[in-house]
């Protein structure tokens, strides 16, 4: 089902220059469909929950509006219709062909100037005084004007350890092309959504070196039996996507909360995970990162540590309150955020973890008080840390 | 059993095998068929919400395949290792994840039942109904039960399956000789430098996770009861056991835990307990000493544990005493006067006023709880605990074996009966309308 691109009515926040990129502070989660779910989700924790305490390296969305300046700009919106217009999605060559075509095209197309300029605005801002380009993990968040709850997980790609101008900007033609991928498009028709009402954001993050450490997901309640009392946390070696993805099967920990928030320390299961392979950054190679094995000494080791688990837990608890007390008896979102642990100095030796990167957001249609829903309304989180210093090389 | 990994969902499901290691083959994929796959990525989910199962080599509780097989109410087993080169295409069989954290693949069609009871309409029996547990992985999913809490939690469960390993053995580590033992224990206790803490911890974290699901609510552990033949069982064991003619009433319960012979065991028992309820706030946490022979063994063990922090009526410390002994009913007064609560543990307590072997196939016939020398026992120690406001219960299958069993102690006055979480519902609604006709009667 193809509709009609619509011209997108003038924000009001649009406005104000900068006129595609928000920063995280700037961002809340009634920003939705401006910067998607996982931007919103990320900027509102960011603004909300730093001065409690709770560590998200600092970013920005590249707005909706961005993507269809780009559209409009480039004149992809008739050519990308034209494509589409005649799809079958039964027959997976048809599919395949016209998704790439679509790809193609976009990729092949120059993002507006101002558009550029402002990206690379933002994105020294975080180079401060340092000389090296720094590196940033780039994630698409798909939002939909009518649908803003609608669910997109998984769908769009994430890139990790991006550097430099050229490779950002490249970037993110990349994930403005992910909203075609034969996946998405498929996934649009059968859902029979238009794919014109579906726009992209692109959340641009500092990236913290959890390839040095460890990184994983936490749920603030019990994925399985749906128990509320207690925060489950996956942990691997290296940058969360292994986790994410099940490539590992990480360590498995429980916190307690009632207990944990009355100040005691209620690590109430350990389970220790083979953690076979660590995500990390590749050097001199044609991808950004790699996996390499993990040591056998450090599989058996649990993969960060109690005063890790609990500040976790801790965060889990403060981020679940907030949203909680702010959406009320609505169903509560799902986010999931990398949460890395990464000193901004790179020879220093702190380990306290942080939570960055990710943060898709998605409401739960099932009610929630059903044992199966439940796990579907709980906030998820990304997390890594740290957990030796970084070598000056 | 062909394999085993972390369950999702809690449902069974039975069919074929399909063994898939790559999209490219996704078309081979009928509907209802296991799928069997290393890993899941989103270009699988058109073939998992078909799957009747799922099971994964790779991945843990919040990997794709878990989230989407939970979303999909398709029960999932992740994190098998081995699962696609044991299990073998067509082959026939049952994926079960309602076994709590573990999920299993068994051989072949398995049978089951399922249970409907509607929860709303029930309501809550003035005598409080608990639950027995010993497995901390089912902990979470049972709390959804309606309950009063745990009459009777278990160490055994958590020592033979995480822990395997003889507390004296862990103890004694740095002194033993290298061998098979050793090598083992270096094997289970990997990332442990100081390996008595290894009991510590996973005995504390077993018994939390327990104890957490049903906070604030109580919970009563009790210490370890194994017979010598079972702790001779776990690994570096043997050396540690005598070898009794008769362990059921050899060196068990309270007699070990001040004895020589097993007191530095004892001490790592405490001090997980003392890590549970001090450490992490659990405080629900009750304590039960098992097979107290004498009230003076009462008293030594009691001496013991205030040598490792737990002394009685400290943090809200409640010891509880096991009454599953003739001694214990005959002298419940002065029982009474160091602890807090007696639970029944009728299996003993029959078996001892009767005298009768229950291993024996030809004198077990006679061993029943609803015999009268049993049940005026019963009803004298239930009678002795109300005069001295102390707590009493049972723990035991006998009540939701025997509805008439229930009534009898409902009609004494039991404060609590603790059952097999399966039998919970069903024994609530047996009490129910015991204390309604109780109440009819005595109106009438």
């Amino acid at each position: 089902m193809i509709g009609t691109l619509e011209v997108p009515a003038p924000d009001r926040k649009a406005a104000v220059a900068p006129r595609f990129v928000k920063w995280f502070a700037d961002i809340c989660i009634e920003d939705i469909p401006l910067v998607g779910g996982k931007n919103a989700s990320l900027g509102e924790m960011y603004r909300e929950l730093t001065r409690q305490g709770v560590k998200i390296p600092n970013g920005f969305a590249i707005t909706a509006e961005a993507y269809r300046h780009f559209l409009r700009e480039a004149k992809l919106d008739a050519k990308i219709r034209e494509l589409l217009g005649g799809l079958d999605t039964t027959d997976i060559d048809n599919l395949r062909q016209r998704g790439s075509q679509v790809r193609q095209a976009i990729l092949a197309a120059d993002l507006p100037r101002d558009l550029e300029q402002e990206i690379i605005s933002a994105y020294d801002t975080f180079r401060g005084t340092h000389l090296h380009p720094v590196d940033v993990a780039v994630r698409s968040s798909a939002t939909a004007e009518d649908l803003p709850d609608a669910s997109f997980a998984g769908q769009q790609e994430t890139y990790l350890n991006v550097q430099g101008h050229l490779a950002l900007l490249d970037t993110c033609k990349r994930c403005f092309a992910s909203l075609f991928t034969d996946r998405a498009i498929s996934y649009r028709v059968d859902k029979g959504f238009d794919h014109f009402k579906i726009a992209l954001s692109i959340g641009v993050q500092r990236m913290v070196r959890a390839d040095l450490g460890a990184s994983g997901v936490m749920f603030t309640i019990d994925t399985e039996t749906g128990f509320r009392d207690a925060v489950l946390i996956n942990a691997a070696y290296g940058l969360g996507e292994n986790v994410v993805q099940g490539t590992v099967n990480p360590d498995e920990y429980y916190v307690f909360k009632p207990t944990l928030k009355a100040g005691f320390k209620p690590i109430l299961q350990k389970i220790v995970g083979t953690k076979e392979f660590k995500l990390v950054y590749d050097i001199g190679g044609g991808k950004m990162v790699k996996n390499v094995p993990v040591a056998p000494g450090d599989r058996t080791r649990f993969a960060i540590s109690d005063d890790d688990i609990l500040q976790l837990a801790r965060w889990a608890c403060l981020i679940e309150d907030h949203y909680s007390a702010k959406k009320g008896s609505r169903p509560r979102w799902t986010w999931n955020g990398r949460r890395t642990a990464a000193p901004e100095n790179s020879s220093s030796s702190r380990r306290d973890p942080r939570l960055c990167n990710r943060a898709s957001s998605s409401t739960s249609l099932k009610p929630t008080n059903s044992r199966g829903a439940a796990l579907c309304s709980s906030p998820v989180a990304v997390l890594a840390r740290r957990s030796r210093p970084v070598r000056c090389a | 059993m062909l394999v085993t990994g972390r369950s999702v969902g809690e449902k069974i499901a039975t069919g074929p095998v399909r063994v898939i290691k790559s999209v490219q083959f996704l078309d081979q994929f009928q509907p209802g068929d296991i799928l069997v796959t290393d890993k899941t990525d989103p270009d699988w989910e058109p073939i998992m919400k078909k799957a009747g199962a799922i099971v994964t080599n790779r991945g843990g509780r919040t990997c794709h395949a878990a989230i989407v097989s939970r979303e999909l109410g398709v029960p999932a087993i992740v994190g098998t290792e081995h699962g696609t080169e044991l299990l073998k295409d067509g082959q026939l069989v049952t994926v079960s994840c309602a076994e709590g954290d573990a999920g299993f693949v068994y051989d072949g069609k398995l049978e089951f039942d399922v249970q409907r009871t509607n929860l709303k309409e029930l309501r809550r029996p003035k005598t409080r109904v608990m639950m027995n547990l010993g497995n901390p992985e089912e902990a979470f999913s049972l709390s959804f039960i309606p309950n009063d809490g745990v009459g009777l939690a278990r160490e055994e469960f958590i020592i033979t399956t995480y822990i395997k390993i003889h507390p004296l053995a862990l103890v004694d580590y740095d002194r033993m000789e290298s061998g098979q033992v050793k090598q083992q224990i270096a094997g289970l206790t990997a990332g442990y430098d100081d390996k008595p803490q290894f009991f510590v911890d996973k005995l504390a974290q077993g018994v939390a996770m327990i104890a957490a699901a049903f906070y604030p609510k109580d919970v009563i552990l009790r210490l370890s009861d194994f017979k010598t033949n079972e702790y001779a069982n776990l690994i570096g064991g043997a050396k540690y056991e005598p070898v009794e003619e008769n362990p059921m009433i050899g060196f068990r319960g309270a007699s070990r835990y001040y004895n020589p012979r097993y007191q530095a065991g004892f001490a790592l028992e405490c001090r997980a307990m003392k890590k549970v309820r001090d450490e992490m706030g659990l405080t629900n946490l009750k304590l039960m000493i098992p097979f107290c022979r004498t009230v003076d063994e009462g008293r030594r063990v009691q001496a013991e544990m205030e040598k490792h922090g737990l002394k009685r009526g400290v943090n809200g410390l409640e010891l509880y005493v096991m009454c599953e002994i003739p001694s214990n009913v005959i002298l419940a007064e002065q029982f009474a006067d160091i602890f807090d609560g007696f639970s029944i543990g009728s299996n003993d307590l029959t078996q001892l006023i009767l005298g009768v072997d229950r291993d024996s196939e030809i004198v077990a016939p006679i061993f029943d709880e609803r015999n009268p020398a049993v049940k005026a026992m019963i009803g004298e120690v239930i009678h002795i605990c109300r005069s001295r406001q102390r707590k009493i219960g049972i723990c035991g299958q006998a009540p939701s074996d025997y509805p008439d069993f229930a009534q009898f102690l409902v009609e004494h006055g039991i404060d609590s009966i603790s059952l097999n979480p399966d039998t919970v519902l069903k024994t609530t609604v047996a009490i129910l309308e015991k204390e309604e006709a109780l109440r009819k009667k005595a109106r009438a």
